[in-house]
């Protein structure tokens, strides 16, 4: 076999296969056997252009950028976060230097549901591994750069989202089973972004039972054009795997070949892993398929055992749901700058928005109140009031001061951080620009 | 008392050792290409006499021959039935011009997918008939999981083309995940047969005429030997013997207890290899010869392309030796200087003729404006800088293979030699040098000249064999022994280990073998939050290593 790839491919291919949250939970030690059987019998690795890679282990440092664990992250975070949170890192350091043309992280666990603050896991994920990895080449290579995320699991990416609402250089598209029919029962058409970054959180939620179909038509008449009008420096598929016809915990139709179709045409520099629980029929086949496809090679043999042609069609009831929220997504991107940020947000100082935030692994009931300023000169000083439930840390204070942070609103923080030593036991500053993570305890 | 015959590129090297492993007498003849099993015998001849051949216990070949046939494209046309099923383009399994695909397949966990058609398998053989091929491999994905579909094809074969003398089957030659890999093994394998086995019935016939009874034995790739009647099957194993009998050299003559590098400098090329406590490592995927990439497995050895004989020249005004070489060193008649020649100008070795040496050299010297000896210096540290920056890539690359479990990526294995051993002409001046460089222990062992021999005629008969099972679908395989077996619930890694351990055993008849397990994995099956049975993987091995006395 004489194959050589069109376009270099790193692999970080990390199972852990000795790691699982609980012994039968679905993120579990077996979780990626299947799918390092069928990569290994593939003969993948030996194909000129694809290498393989060890994760690194990302520190606290790298944690603190991007979240805020509470009371602090050494008491939430284990090796194998850090070490999922590293992969997806390694995986973008071989793209930013140039080692490989493309990256995948084959990591677990996931992370696309962890939020700024975090309290324990929920939907699996603990820390964001791809937001941890965006801040990380932030810091390192410019807050400038401008990234794209199209996640593709067939859940809501509401962590990542929650990261990126307020930022103007991160554009967040979330593909997803309909949050009225799955967990976490967010992520509508109406979730546009923060007054800082408004429109560059797009969210288009599928019918259940959509295939292959309608997935390409959201994909070239939505996304691709708005990755288009964007023209960011990276491109990020968070590739959950867990749209698959076959997968236990959804209901939806995707088949191996329109995942590997999809990364042909996303073109990504990097796939991160999400979730995808149906790890014997689906998982070896879509992986198989998303190497090939990212490595520029031939994917049109790759099908499932118990694949039927007839699983890629699709009612015209799905069909007409999707096309008009496509329409409606593309029409508020076309105006996102026309917006009076003033009167869509119905205020003139602070937006703000109360979120109540469910850990479905770790069982914690969070509420916030998050405060955006209003602010012309940078996108805005954020603070955000939580609390936990049954946690007895009582009210806590964290302010985040974003990359773009303008003179004014950084000197607001830290006064603000200052003066609500008083009223809070537990309170946090994010500098986003010094890199550094402050607080009271 | 024991033979060891290395059939090398231009020489054929033989030593007889006593039973504590003495030597008693070595020869060394040219290697007639045209006529292997003569080289051999005659060998044979001059290294015992008609008193002492009743007392030999056995005689160990390292031969060239699978690998030279395969180089020069020399086997026999090979009709490849491949049973791809879906995954990549079978297009790209394009190994031979006589290729049929056959629809069925297995998947991962070796549950039949899709029956094969009996049909198919005939026309397709009957097709490479009408085209004069008449060697068959049979090849199927995920087949080391199951094996009856390439069986069944093989049966066919059997039932209807008599004619067809010559089959292999993938799973038969490595129980190991890699299609792609077991395709190329199995197209080399099945083209050399013949010829091996002609080269085996010669030697036969000539050990026979000498009352030459004792067992003869094949050195492989792995640093181990095989009995000659497993070789017929397996000839391929017998790749990359030379560089094998080269570690199984080092290891024999200097009996590593750390970690070790080892070095053969040779006239082209410098060889490392790596011991880590007595053991040399292997390949981590399977040795790559004249670009297939293969299942066989192999000893780590990279060679370097500098050597004693490495032609050196000035280019851009700097220094290049290697990686060419004209001929012998100017010393010894050659055509041009050579690292040897600086050697010899040094005063570092006895042998050479210093004046051509120094001709040799005086031209570079004027060109960069040195002396003679302070260019023979240079050459000296360039060539020792060389094989150093070769060595550091080897770490690095060996330190960084990818690991699988937190366990072991934050386990720190990291290989850091700790001693440098060297054979081959150059050793005795350079090692010490190149030892004092990367600040490590040394040793040049005596009768480096034929380590390689020493090290076939040590050199313990190893095998390995891979052990998958499946408690809910109730059965195990170990694909290279050919056994497939049912089993119940209470079958876990504890029952697979010893199940491999004394079927390995039973392989191996009269080898008192030290079998260990290499690799063990055991994974419960999830299905809806039960744990429905398990999957259990295990490795067994004969590691490469010095043969215990009075043992075959």
């Amino acid at each position: 076999m004489q194959i050589k790839a069109k376009n270099n491919l790193g692999l970080v291919f990390f199972p852990a296969f000795d790691w699982s949250i609980s012994p039968t939970h679905p993120e579990r030690k077996e979780r990626l056997l299947y799918t390092k059987d069928q990569v290994l019998e593939e003969g993948l690795l030996d194909i000129e252009g694809i290498e393989e890679y060890n994760p690194l282990v990302a520190t606290i440092d790298d944690v603190n950028r991007t979240h805020i664990c509470i009371p602090d992250t050494e008491s939430i975070i284990s090796k194998p976060h850090l070490i999922s949170a590293g992969g997806a890192i390694k995986a973008a350091e071989l793209v930013m230097q140039q080692e490989v043309d493309k990256a995948f992280a084959i990591i677990r666990p996931p992370g696309h549901h962890a939020f700024r603050i975090v309290y324990g896991a929920r939907g699996f994920c603990t820390v964001n591994n791809e937001a941890i990895m965006v801040e990380y080449l932030r810091q390192k290579y410019g807050s400038d750069l401008k990234i794209a995320f199209v996640d593709t699991d067939a859940h809501h990416a509401d962590g990542t989202q929650n990261i990126y609402y307020n930022d103007p250089n991160v554009l967040h598209i979330s593909i997803h089973q309909d949050g009225r029919t799955l967990f976490p029962g967010t992520g509508f058409t109406d979730d546009l972004g923060g007054p800082g970054a408004f429109g560059r959180t797009i969210n288009l939620p599928l019918p259940t039972n959509t295939t292959d179909q309608g997935l390409h038509y959201a994909l070239d008449n939505l996304i691709l054009p708005i990755l288009d009008d964007f023209d960011p420096d990276l491109i990020i598929n968070a590739a959950g795997q867990d749209n698959h016809y076959s997968d236990p915990l959804t209901q939806m139709k995707i088949t191996a070949q329109g995942y590997a179709e999809l990364n042909e045409k996303l073109d990504p520099d990097l796939a991160i892993l999400q979730g995808g629980y149906s790890i014997e029929s689906a998982l070896p086949y879509i992986n198989t398929g998303i190497m090939l496809a990212m490595a520029g090679l031939d994917y049109s043999y790759i099908k499932e055992p118990d694949y039927n042609s007839k699983i890629v069609k699709q009612s015209t009831k799905i069909t007409d749901i999707i096309k008009k929220r496509v329409d409606k997504l593309l029409s508020s991107w076309k105006k996102r700058d026309e917006i009076d940020i003033q009167a869509k947000f119905n205020t003139q100082d602070y937006y703000t928005t109360q979120h109540n935030i469910f850990y479905d692994t770790a069982q914690i009931r969070e509420n916030q109140q998050i405060k955006i300023k209003i602010c012309p000169d940078c996108s805005g000083l954020m603070i955000i009031d939580s609390r936990a439930v049954p946690l007895s840390i009582g009210e806590t204070r964290n302010i985040i001061l974003p990359f773009d942070v303008c003179n004014e609103c950084r000197q607001l923080g830290y006064n603000k951080y200052e003066i609500s030593k008083s009223d809070f036991n537990y309170i946090y500053l994010q500098d986003k620009k010094e890199d550094k993570l402050l607080t009271n305890h | 008392m024991q033979l060891g015959i290395d059939i090398g590129g231009t020489h054929t090297d033989g030593v007889l050792l006593d039973k504590n492993d003495q030597l008693i007498n070595h020869n060394k003849l040219p290697t007639d290409y045209h006529n292997l099993a003569d080289t051999i015998l005659s060998s044979c001849q001059k290294l015992t006499s008609n008193s002492n051949r009743n007392n030999l216990n056995r005689l160990v070949l390292s031969t060239t021959l699978i690998t030279n046939l395969i180089i020069k494209g020399g086997g026999h046309s090979t009709g490849l039935l491949l049973i791809p099923g879906p995954g990549l383009n079978p297009a790209w399994y394009n190994y031979s011009p006589y290729t049929k695909i056959i629809s069925g397949s297995i998947d991962h966990r070796g549950r039949k997918v899709k029956d094969i058609t009996e049909k198919e398998v005939k026309k397709g053989v009957a097709n490479f008939i009408k085209q004069g091929v008449n060697n068959i491999g049979i090849c199927g994905k995920f087949s080391t999981r199951n094996p009856s579909q390439e069986l069944k094809i093989k049966k066919i074969i059997e039932n209807n083309f008599p004619e067809i003398k010559n089959i292999t089957l993938s799973h038969k030659l490595s129980g190991k995940l890699n299609y792609p890999r077991r395709i190329a093994t199995t197209y080399l394998n099945t083209g050399v047969q013949k010829p091996h086995n002609k080269f085996i019935s010669d030697i036969q016939t000539g050990l026979n005429k000498l009352n030459l009874e004792a067992p003869v034995y094949i050195l492989k790739a792995d640093g181990g030997t095989m009995p000659l009647k497993e070789a017929k099957n397996l000839p391929i194993e017998s790749i990359n013997s030379g560089p094998a009998a080269s570690i199984m050299g080092i290891l024999a003559l200097t009996k590593p207890t750390e970690t070790t590098l080892g070095l053969d400098i040779g006239g082209t090329t410098t060889d490392i290899s790596l011991f880590v406590g007595q053991e040399p490592i292997f390949k981590p995927k399977g040795i790559t010869i004249n670009n297939y990439k293969t299942s066989v497995r192999g000893l780590y050895n990279q060679s370097i392309g500098v050597g004693g004989d490495s032609l050196i020249q000035i280019k851009d005004g700097k220094l290049k030796i290697g990686p060419q070489r004209k001929g012998s060193a100017a010393a010894f008649g050659g055509p041009a200087p050579t690292p040897t020649d600086a050697l010899v100008y040094l005063n570092l070795t006895n042998n050479g003729d210093k004046k051509k040496a120094t001709a040799s050299l005086n031209p570079l010297a004027k060109k960069l404006h040195l002396s003679t000896s302070e260019l023979a210096e240079k050459i000296i540290t360039k060539f020792c800088s060389q094989i150093q920056t070769k060595i550091n890539q080897i770490l690095t690359k060996l330190n960084n293979q990818p690991v699988y479990t937190i366990n072991k990526l934050l386990t720190d294995n990291t290989i850091q030699p700790t001693r440098l051993v060297g054979i081959g002409g150059p050793a005795k001046t350079i090692i010490p040098k190149l030892a004092n460089r990367l600040n490590l222990k040394y040793e040049v062992p005596d009768h480096s000249a034929v380590a390689n021999a020493v090290g076939a005629a040590l050199a313990r008969t190893t095998k390995e064999c891979t052990l998958y099972a499946d408690t809910s679908r109730s059965y195990y395989n170990i694909p290279e022994l050919g056994i497939e077996k049912e089993i119940t619930d209470e079958f876990n890694l504890e029952t697979a280990k010893k199940i491999a351990q004394q079927e390995l055993n039973s392989n191996l008849k009269n080898q008192t073998a030290e079998i260990k397990i290499t690799n063990s994995e055991t994974f419960n099956l999830i299905r809806g939050f039960k744990t429905t049975g398990q999957i259990i993987k295990v490795t067994a091995q004969v590691k490469p290593g010095r043969r215990r006395t009075n043992a075959n």
